[in-house]
């Protein structure tokens, strides 16, 4: 099998900044995200990885810096001074975003079906029998219980209300989600369960992921390649395995020492 | 010094068709932040040059840098010094420098081209054995079903107990884990082999299987690389052993680093 | 109930319809806009009026900027001319502006209506002003107004399909039977005021002009004659206006609005048409279909 040419990324950065009077956020980062890849960002608290999450996904405005983005049809988007409208549409058809607490990504007082189709409506469905099939395959693709279907998201668990969200961000076939911190503050074991499952959904959907996180096993997972951000700087990035079994950076190395054996 | 080693390269993919593999003084240097920046030099300026249907058995002492010269080799360590060059008829050039790749190319150099089989299975928790085999066809594009079925061809023919194939390698025994990273590491056929002491824990008639594996797969024109201690094996699949000083060039620049094994 | 003669009641110190001439003119220019921009919410300095909030003041305060000396006003409220509401509007405009006043939709130039549009078609020549409580279509979905201006900007109207599925989810059906909202000129998401979703097919092309106006809320907009109107839905959950299984007790009509009406402590129940106007005029039809030939001739 020939090798294809040389793929560009879907999402590029260079010298990226976004601070707080002048302190703290994130300074001159550089990155790129290629399709189907998944990209981890690891730091401790006050590193700016979240900073680094908003600023990405246009959910803050940024400093300085570049940031573009290559769309399915419409060419290559200069993202920086984007218009609103555009900004929504793309969040709508091409992006997904993961919160760390899923209540902030769900809404509340309506049903569960609701939440997975209501992207689906805001785009132009329009017929209510296919919604609900939709969202009752996503139910079961996420390994919810289908026939929930109807109740609100506060009778599911923290965990089960994750992977709704997940879910929720998916139904549209994004190319590029964001995710905060996706598995912080949940059950050792459904964390477990979700990082499979966004495994899973990452290699079978081809989807190109930002994941930011602080811990290592994480990205050790779902990652091929990472970025080790300190102070609001990238120390160091590179393939996942090459930067957890050769880290060259003191900051990486101390991060990785510190990881507790199982 | 980079521009001459790239010509170098170039003619050499070009003239040379059966070419897989090249390295040049290749060094690789640890620095020990934890440590008080403590630095251990493990490659001195190893190089090899590896061509399809070879199979290259590397020598010497335990902890003399073989493992660190595959890691480097396949992406897994940075090395400080020297080049790797791997073929790639898809460019111009006709190879890849993987050591001024960027991570994304390596990941596609994996994909394609290279496969690893390291000595401990760290595979992905709770992923069936059947799964974690068949996944590396299905990436590239092979059906489920397809790669089901040589999966589960595979690990038959390794002697891997069908009551296995659904369940996680976390509980296996060491033998079944490894059989399970080998099934991994060569059914996707990959044309540039790296294993590291593959037959470790293994029984005699399970050495032999895998050797045989081996074989095939350097008879149907992989390049392999290969760290094997047990002499058997070595015999079998080899084609060419050597000694990793051997293939160090002493330079001037590396004496005076503290050398720890 | 018929006609009344004009300036029979003006009353002395007023403004003609009671508003001043700035203000009446800082209307017009809100319903020029309005007008411009169907379905589009336009925020006006709403007056105090000698009626409470939410009795009102939005559609008195449209009236009155447009009313002139040869107008007919007529006054409805739920389709009757004879409530408290109607009977107080209608002499408000007596007074403050001497102008004719009638019960017969037929008659009337300007028509004033809360929560029902009259069962007669209007025609090229008549204004129907609505009585609007709440303007915001979305105000129970999205509870921030400037989240709620952005949805409307740009036309992102998923969430009241939100709604509906819902709805269908809980009821089996689309659960709104009253301030059905509606999609004008294929753009924006507009609150009809709470006229029963049976008379939402009316607004749609009607020859007349539709002006809403909310006092409360300080919102005015409109729908110019001939547009499109459309209620929103689900394909496979179409749009269907309520029927009735009886006819109208006084008149027999099969085709209107009927309110069901309690007659006695046994509950004995009652259907009759909602639009007294309406309603009285096919009795007289029917009573002396002779009489109204000779009338019209």
């Amino acid at each position: 099998m020939t090798v294809s040419a040389h793929v560009a990324p879907l999402l590029s950065a260079r010298g990226l900044s976004k601070q707080y009077a002048g302190r703290g956020g994130c300074v001159e980062i550089d990155l790129d995200v290629y399709p189907g890849e998944v990209l981890c960002i690891v730091g401790e608290s006050g590193s700016g990885k979240s900073t680094l999450l908003n600023a990405l996904a246009l959910r803050t405005p940024s400093n300085r810096g570049t940031l573009t983005y290559r769309t399915r049809d419409a060419g290559t988007l200069d993202l920086i001074g984007l218009a609103e409208p555009q900004r929504r549409m793309l969040s709508r058809t091409e992006w997904g975003f993961v919160h760390q607490n899923a209540r902030d990504g769900l809404r509340h007082g309506v049903s569960a079906g609701a939440n997975i189709g209501e992207p689906l409506m805001a785009i132009g469905a329009r017929h209510y029998g296919r919604l609900r099939e939709t969202a009752a395959d996503w139910m079961a693709r996420v390994e919810l219980d289908a026939a929930r279907i109807d109740e609100l998201p506060s009778a599911f668990s923290g965990g089960m209300q994750q992977r709704l969200q997940i879910a929720r961000n998916l139904v549209t076939g994004p190319r590029l989600v964001f995710m905060d911190e996706p598995t912080a503050g949940l059950d050792v074991s459904v964390q477990a369960r979700l990082l499979d499952l966004l495994r899973t959904l990452t290699s079978k959907l081809h989807l190109a992921a930002l994941i930011v996180t602080h811990d290592i096993g994480v990205a050790r997972l779902l990652a091929h390649r990472l970025m080790v951000m300190k102070d609001g700087r990238v120390v160091e990035s590179g393939l996942t395995d090459q930067v957890l079994d050769d880290p060259q950076h003191p900051y990486t190395q101390t991060l990785v020492a510190s990881v507790l054996p199982v | 010094m980079n521009a001459n080693a790239d010509l170098s390269n170039e003619l050499a993919f070009a003239r040379r068709d059966a070419l897989m593999l090249r390295a040049r003084g290749i060094a690789k240097t640890f620095t020990l932040h934890q440590q008080g920046g403590a630095r251990i030099a493990a490659l001195h300026g190893v190089s090899l040059d590896v061509e399809r249907g070879e199979c290259v058995v590397l020598s010497g002492a335990s902890g003399a840098g073989k493992s660190t010269f595959l890691r480097c080799i396949y992406g897994n360590y940075l090395a400080t010094g020297g080049t790797i060059a791997i073929r790639d008829d898809s460019r111009e050039s006709r190879h890849v420098s993987l050591t001024h790749a960027s991570p994304h190319d390596v990941i596609r150099l994996r994909r394609t081209t290279m496969g690893y089989v390291s000595q401990f299975l760290r595979a992905i928790p709770r992923v069936s054995s059947l799964d974690l085999v068949s996944e590396p066809l299905v990436s590239r594009g092979v059906g489920e079903e397809d790669a089901r079925a040589r999966a589960s061809a595979l690990l038959e023919r390794l002697h891997v107990p069908r009551r296995l194939w659904a369940l996680a390698p976390a509980t296996f025994s060491g033998g079944e884990q490894q059989r399970v990273n080998i099934a991994r590491g060569l059914i996707a056929g990959q044309p540039l082999l790296l294993l590291d002491e593959p037959t470790a824990s293994l029984d005699a008639e399970n050495r032999d299987v895998v050797a045989d594996l081996i074989v095939e797969a350097r008879e149907a024109g992989a390049a392999i690389v290969g760290i094997f201690h047990d002499e058997d094996t070595r015999e079998r699949v080899a084609t060419r052993v050597v000694g990793l000083d051997e293939l160090t060039k002493q330079s001037p620049s590396n004496t005076g680093i503290l050398q720890t094994c | 109930m018929s006609a009344r003669e004009a300036g029979t009641e003006l009353a002395e110190g007023y403004n003609f319809a009671y508003l001043d001439e700035q203000t009446k003119r800082m209307i017009r220019r809100a319903l020029l806009k309005a007008v411009a921009v169907p379905g589009h919410q336009v925020p006006f300095a709403s007056r105090e009026m000698p009626l409470p909030y939410g009795w009102g003041t939005g559609g008195l305060q449209v009236t009155s900027a447009i009313i002139g000396r040869s107008d007919t006003l007529k006054v409805i409220d739920q389709g009757s001319d004879e409530t408290t509401n109607a009977v107080n509007i209608r002499r408000f405009f007596a007074r403050t502006a001497g102008v004719a006043t009638t019960t017969r939709t037929a008659d009337a130039s300007i028509v004033q209506t809360r929560h029902r549009i009259p069962e007669t078609p209007l025609t090229e020549a008549q204004i129907l002003v609505y009585q609007v409580p709440m303007p915001e279509p979305l105000y129970r979905l999205e509870p921030r107004v400037t989240e709620c201006r952005k949805l409307h900007a740009l036309a992102d109207y998923g969430l009241i399909n939100v709604k509906y599925y819902e709805d269908i989810v809980q009821h089996g059906s689309i659960a709104t039977t009253y301030d059905y909202p509606v999609l004008v000129n294929d753009r924006y998401l507009t609150s009809p005021s709470p006229i029963p979703k049976f008379d939402n097919p009316k607004m749609h092309m009607n020859p007349a002009l539709q002006l809403f106006g909310a006092g409360r809320e300080r919102r005015i907009y409109a729908i110019p004659p001939y547009t499109k109107v459309k209620s929103l839905d689900f394909e496979d959950h179409p749009f269907s206006v309520q029927r009735w299984e009886h006819q109208c007790a006084l008149c027999g009509s099969r085709e209107s609005f009927l309110d069901e009406m309690i007659v006695d402590d046994a509950g004995s129940r009652m259907f009759v048409c909602s639009d007294s106007d309406y309603c009285s005029s096919r009795r007289a039809a029917q009573d002396a279909p002779g009489d109204a030939a000779k009338e019209a001739a």
